[in-house]
Formats: C-alpha cells, structure tokens, sequence
C-alpha cells in the first residue's frame, strides 16, 4: 500500500531553485510557536518529499494546524526555519508560498459563501493570473482572454474532482461533501507542488473516504501532500510517513507501522482511535 | 445565460434578419462593447431628454450625477470588498477642493481638473486604506467618521487657503461654441457630468467583471481563505479604498462645479451618512443600484419640500420631513428588500423573463 514512495527523485521543477543543498522539499526545523503563555509547537521538524504523502496526526489541540500555519507562511514561528527546495522562506507572506507552490485548504471549509462555486475555484487559480488595474478598468482585450483561461482551468480542476456540474452553484446550496470537492479544487487549481491538506475527510462518508483515498494516491503521482487526519484508516493507507504531534511536539516519526506500534503514540490517544 | 439561449436553438435556415440579430447578440455578449452601446445609448437619450426640460430642472438632474459616481465607489467598497466607509463625504471634499483650488489658481483644462480631483483625492483614499485595511467593522466605521468629522475643520482652520465657512466659488464652464448658442452652462454641466457617469459606470463594471473584482469579492467573503488562495488581503483592501475614493474625488469636483461653490457645510457628516443610506436603499454592491441612490438623495428632498408647502407645514417640519422619509425608505427596504431597489428590480425583471418563456 505504501509504495508510493519514490526512489531519490529529480523532479523537473525542483532544479531551478534547489541549490546544492540535499532538501529536496517543504521542510519545518525546530519550529516553535507560542500563543501568550501557551506552547502551541515546541522545536517541530517535519519534512515533506515531492511524490509522498506525509501523515501528521495528533489529537486535538497537538498543533496539527498551527504546524500547517507555519508551513505556509501565515503564522511567523518564534524560532525555527521553514525552508522550500533548500531556500530559506520562513517570514514570507502566504501569498507568496503560494505562488511557488505551497496550497492547502482548510480545517472547516472556508469557502467564499456569496460567490458561484466556478468563481471560488478561480480564485486558487489566480495566483496564475497577470492583468492588472488598469487594464482590467478599461476591460482590456488581455482582461478577457486570461478570464477566459481561469474560468477553464477552473473547470478543469473542478471536472477532476467530478463536481463539475455545480459550477453556477453557490456554496451554501451544495452538500458538504460537494463543497469539501470545491475546497481541494481551489488548492489544485494552482497547481501546486505541495498539497497541505487540514482533516479533509472529516464530514465524509466512509465511500466518500474511500474516493478521497484514491485521489490523494493520484495527486501523490506528481506532488508531495501533508495531510492531517484523524480518521487513522485513511491516514495509514495513504500515508508513506507519519509524524505524531502531542501538545506541540513531535512524539513519534515513522512509518505507518511504525507508528502504529509505538506505545507512545497510544497512550497520546489512550489506546482509543489507534487501535482501531 | 442568453448565449446558451442561442446556442440552443434548434438549427434554422437563417433568414437576413435572424443574422442581422444574432449578430446584434454577439455584439452585446462582448462585455467591452456592450457596455459601450450601453453608455452611448444612454448618453444619446440623456441628451434628448433635457432638451425637452427646464433650466431648473435640469439643474436638478444634474445634482443626481455627482451622487451617481459617488454612490458607485462607496457601493463597490462595500458591497463587494466588505469595507464600510463613514468618510465618502470628506473624500466628496477633498476633490470638490482639488478642482476649485486648481481652478482659482491654474489655467488647467476642465477634463484635466476633473482627472486631477479623481488622483488626488484617490492618493488620500489610498492612504486611508492602509489604515483601514488594519480595522474591521465598527473600528473602521469609527476611523472613517473621524475623517468626516474632522476634515471640514481644516478647511476653517486655514481660511486663507480653503476659504473657511463661506468656501470658495466655483465657475461653471461654458459650452463650447459648436454646440451653438442652444446649450446654457447647465445643460453643458449636464452633459458633461452624463458623460462622467458613463465612464465611471464603464470602468466600474469591467472592473468587477475582472479578477480584481473577484478578489475584492473574496476578500469580503472569507479573508483567511484568500490569503491562502494566493492574494494579499491587505493590498486589495487598499487599492479597493483607492479606487472608491477616486470615484468619490470626481464626484466631488462635479458637485463643485454643479453647487457653484465649495463650502464645509456642503460636506458636513450628513452627507457621509446619506450616502450609505443611499446606498443601502439603491442597492449595496450593485452599479445600477448606486442610480437609485443619487435619484433618492435628490428627489426626496425636492418632494418633501413640495409636500410641507402643500400641507401647509411650518419649517421645523418641513426641514425634517425628508429626514423621516429617509429613515423610513431605508427600514421598509432593509426589511422588504436586503438588495435595495435594485434587488426588487432585478426579482421582477426574473419574473417578467419566466412569464414570458412559459409556452402561449
Ligand atoms: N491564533 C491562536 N491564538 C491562540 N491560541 C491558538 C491560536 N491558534 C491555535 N491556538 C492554540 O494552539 C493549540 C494548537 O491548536 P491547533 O489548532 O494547531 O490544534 P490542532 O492539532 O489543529 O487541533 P484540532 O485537531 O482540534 O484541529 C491549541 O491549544 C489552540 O487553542
Ligand atoms: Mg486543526
């Protein structure tokens, strides 16, 4: 189940900006964050490979999501560095993680409520996107051509994850499973080299878990994916590394198996989801 | 949805005329060129129309347009970018001096003027965006207010350069000499104001149609999901507050030229507060609905007046009767209609479209 892991790879892209360095990824060292007086991560390291999917599980409160903030640009840790492809990124905006590459979606939906479903989806794809103003003020030919374009791409992503068909929907009006679909296709849209992925299949039912399983497996073919999760079977059947968070540091890093056997990652869940 | 409509249209054998509007159709699907034919059409019809009123009355008409581009800034900045702005009626000043200082003082062109007011008065909104863009709700609110309160204070604290509470005078262009001696400086404002809601009205709707229009969107729907979407929330909380005030700049020199002169009274919070209440009867986030507003600033106050004269009412009631109506307007729409009058437009343009395609 978790051949998905790559031999030592040469991804196309990566050689522009890897330099010499041997990252070859989206990678946390010795990441903290403090909240006033609360620890939210304590010195986590997590590296994420192209072509892998990267477990991170805890339970509630570990830091799961502060640990995705982090690594997308929109919470500056107190110490640690965050470093893309062997360049140093900690302390850049999101918007800019983004256009290299980093996406994620949401713990919750975050979808845009009072816009159509293509037009969310167009916002992911935006990142891709160069008319400015002034152009756009005088509805310049360019402004029509390149929406033209979005509006595909966005369709595309959007018939990828076979919820083409609610385009003209607004948000609200869909299933939550549909809009879960909306949500990945924004992050897909820009075609990202990173996938972080907040607990997408909480909501979902067990088919639909299924389903996104298999997805994952897919998009793993050409980009790395961090995925939290607590539903551990999907967790451990798409997963090729976990790492374990506990109240903001890592306990346990390993394979799925690994992970499974360790008797500090059941007694962080007291014995209750793990097991399972 | 009407290009589907063709589309769908089982094969015929194309009759001249069948072209002839099909072709029509292409033409208005162009966003571009349909909102040309649009404003020319209007502009053309505006023309016709005040030919046939009086002097008054088109003087009337031509308060309307100021609150029209100023309506549409506000109305986008809020509607469509979430931000709420208490100090459109000191961005409506900070063009209405623009425009009469570099008239007073330079031999400056009338366009030139009017583009000046919009820049300068775009540079002080854009400023006002990067405090705005660290405040949300009732701190923005606040922040904007203070503006409205405190700007006509400068303009009487240095008399000698804004000409304290008295203001400045203002002169109204004359007509060029083509038009012949038909057109009055009234109907030339007129015009000339018809051709700046037209412009404004073109802009503003390519802009939303764009992805700047879509980000301002995003912005006001989920701002954390548009940071990680790839777009910084704070520029375009900026450039939004920019453009609103650029509309609210040319707004202000037009209301210049139109009042004859600029005086702080003329820009008191009243017309901060009345325009977002304009806004909210009209219609808020939508173009036509910022039509209704200005018609409603400016006619509701005309028939006030009309009805205390007729119904014999003293001052006191009269002054405030337009006050009443206002609030009233505003309650029964909020309650009625949460898109203005726009909103109830747009329901009975839906009902009259599935009326008509119901099988005769
Ligand atoms: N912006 C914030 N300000 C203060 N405390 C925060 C903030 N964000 C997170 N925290 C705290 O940091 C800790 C870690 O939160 P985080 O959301 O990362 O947990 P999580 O592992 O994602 O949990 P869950 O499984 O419930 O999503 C929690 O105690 C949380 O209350
Ligand atoms: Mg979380």
């Amino acid at each position: 189940m978790s051949k998905v892991t790559m031999p030592p790879m040469q991804p196309l892209h990566s050689a522009r900006i890897c330099s010499m360095d041997s990252k070859e990824g989206l990678s946390a060292d010795e990441v903290s964050v403090r909240f006033g007086g609360l620890v939210a991560l304590d010195r986590v390291s997590l590296e994420a490979l192209p072509r892998e999917v990267h477990g991170v599980i805890g339970p509630n409160g570990a830091g799961k999501t502060t640990l995705f903030n982090v690594m997308c640009g929109f919470v500056k840790p107190d110490s640690g560095t965050l470093t893309y492809f062997g360049k140093q990124v900690h302390g850049l905006r999101p918007e800019k993680l983004t256009r290299m590459g980093v996406a994620r979606t949401l713990q919750g939906l975050g979808l845009f409520s009072r816009m159509p479903v293509i037009e969310n989806v167009m916002i992911g794809a935006d990142s891709q996107a160069k008319v400015g103003v002034l152009r756009a003020l005088v509805g310049a030919g360019s402004t029509v051509t390149e929406e033209r374009r979005l509006r595909a791409a966005a369709m595309e992503a959007l018939d990828r994850l076979g919820v083409a068909g609610y385009a003209a929907k607004l948000p609200p009006q869909l299933p939550y499973a549909i809009q879960k679909k909306v949500a990945l296709a924004r992050a897909l849209v820009s075609n990202p080299r990173f996938l972080l992925l907040d607990e997408p299949a909480s909501g979902l039912s067990e088919e639909e878990m299924g389903e996104l399983g298999d997805l994952i497996l897919h998009l793993a073919g050409d980009l790395g994916v961090v995925l939290v999760e607590h539903h551990m079977d999907l967790v451990m059947r798409v997963c090729s590394n976990i790492s374990v968070l506990d109240f903001g540091r890592v306990i346990a890093v390993g394979t799925p198996a690994e992970v499974k056997a360790n008797p500090l990652v059941t007694e962080a869940y007291l014995g209750d989801e793990v097991g399972a | 949805m009407q290009e589907s409509m063709v589309s769908a249209q089982p094969e015929k054998k194309e009759t001249p005329a069948v072209k002839r509007q099909s072709g029509m159709r292409r033409v208005l699907a162009q966003p571009l060129l349909r909102n040309l034919v649009v404003g020319l059409v209007a502009l053309v019809l505006f023309y016709l129309l005040i030919g046939h009123l009086g002097q008054y009355r088109i003087y009337q008409l031509s308060l309307v347009g100021p609150y029209v581009i100023a309506l549409v800034g506000l109305s986008v900045l809020t509607g469509q970018n979430g931000q709420i702005s208490l100090g459109h009626g000191a961005l409506m000043a900070i063009g209405a001096w623009t425009l009469t200082l570099l008239q007073l003082h330079t031999k400056t062109p009338l366009w030139m003027m009017l583009i000046a007011a919009a820049l300068v008065t775009m540079f002080f909104g854009a400023l006002l965006g990067l405090v705005a863009a660290r405040l949300r709700g009732p701190y923005l609110a606040g922040a904007t207010l203070a503006l409205a309160l405190g700007l006509p204070d400068i303009t009487t604290r240095y008399q000698s350069v804004f000409g304290g509470y008295q203001g400045l005078e203002v002169n109204q262009p004359n007509a060029p000499s083509f038009l012949g001696a038909a057109a009055t400086p009234t109907e030339w404002l007129a015009l000339i104001e018809m051709v700046c809601v037209v412009v404004v009205m073109v802009l503003f709707a390519n802009l939303l149609r764009s992805r700047v229009g879509r980000n301002f969107r995003a912005v006001r729907d989920d701002e954390i999901a548009t940071q990680v979407s790839g777009i910084s929330v704070p520029r375009t909380q900026v450039l939004a507050f920019a453009l609103s005030a650029a509309a609210a700049g040319l707004a202000g020199g037009l209301f210049a030229l139109v009042a004859g002169n600029v005086s702080p009274g003329g820009f008191s919070v009243v017309l901060s507060i009345s325009l977002l209440a304009a806004m909210v009867i009209g219609g808020t986030g939508t173009l036509a609905g910022a039509v209704w507003g200005a018609l409603i600033m400016v006619y509701v106050p005309e028939w006030a007046t009309t009805l205390t004269q007729k119904l014999n009412l003293n001052q006191a009631v009269s002054a405030n009767l337009a006050l009443a109506i206002y609030g009233f307007l505003l309650v029964a729409i909020i309650m009625i209609a949460p898109v203005g009058i726009q909103g109830l437009v747009r329901v009975a343009i839906f009902k009259l479209k599935s009326l008509r395609k119901e099988p005769g």
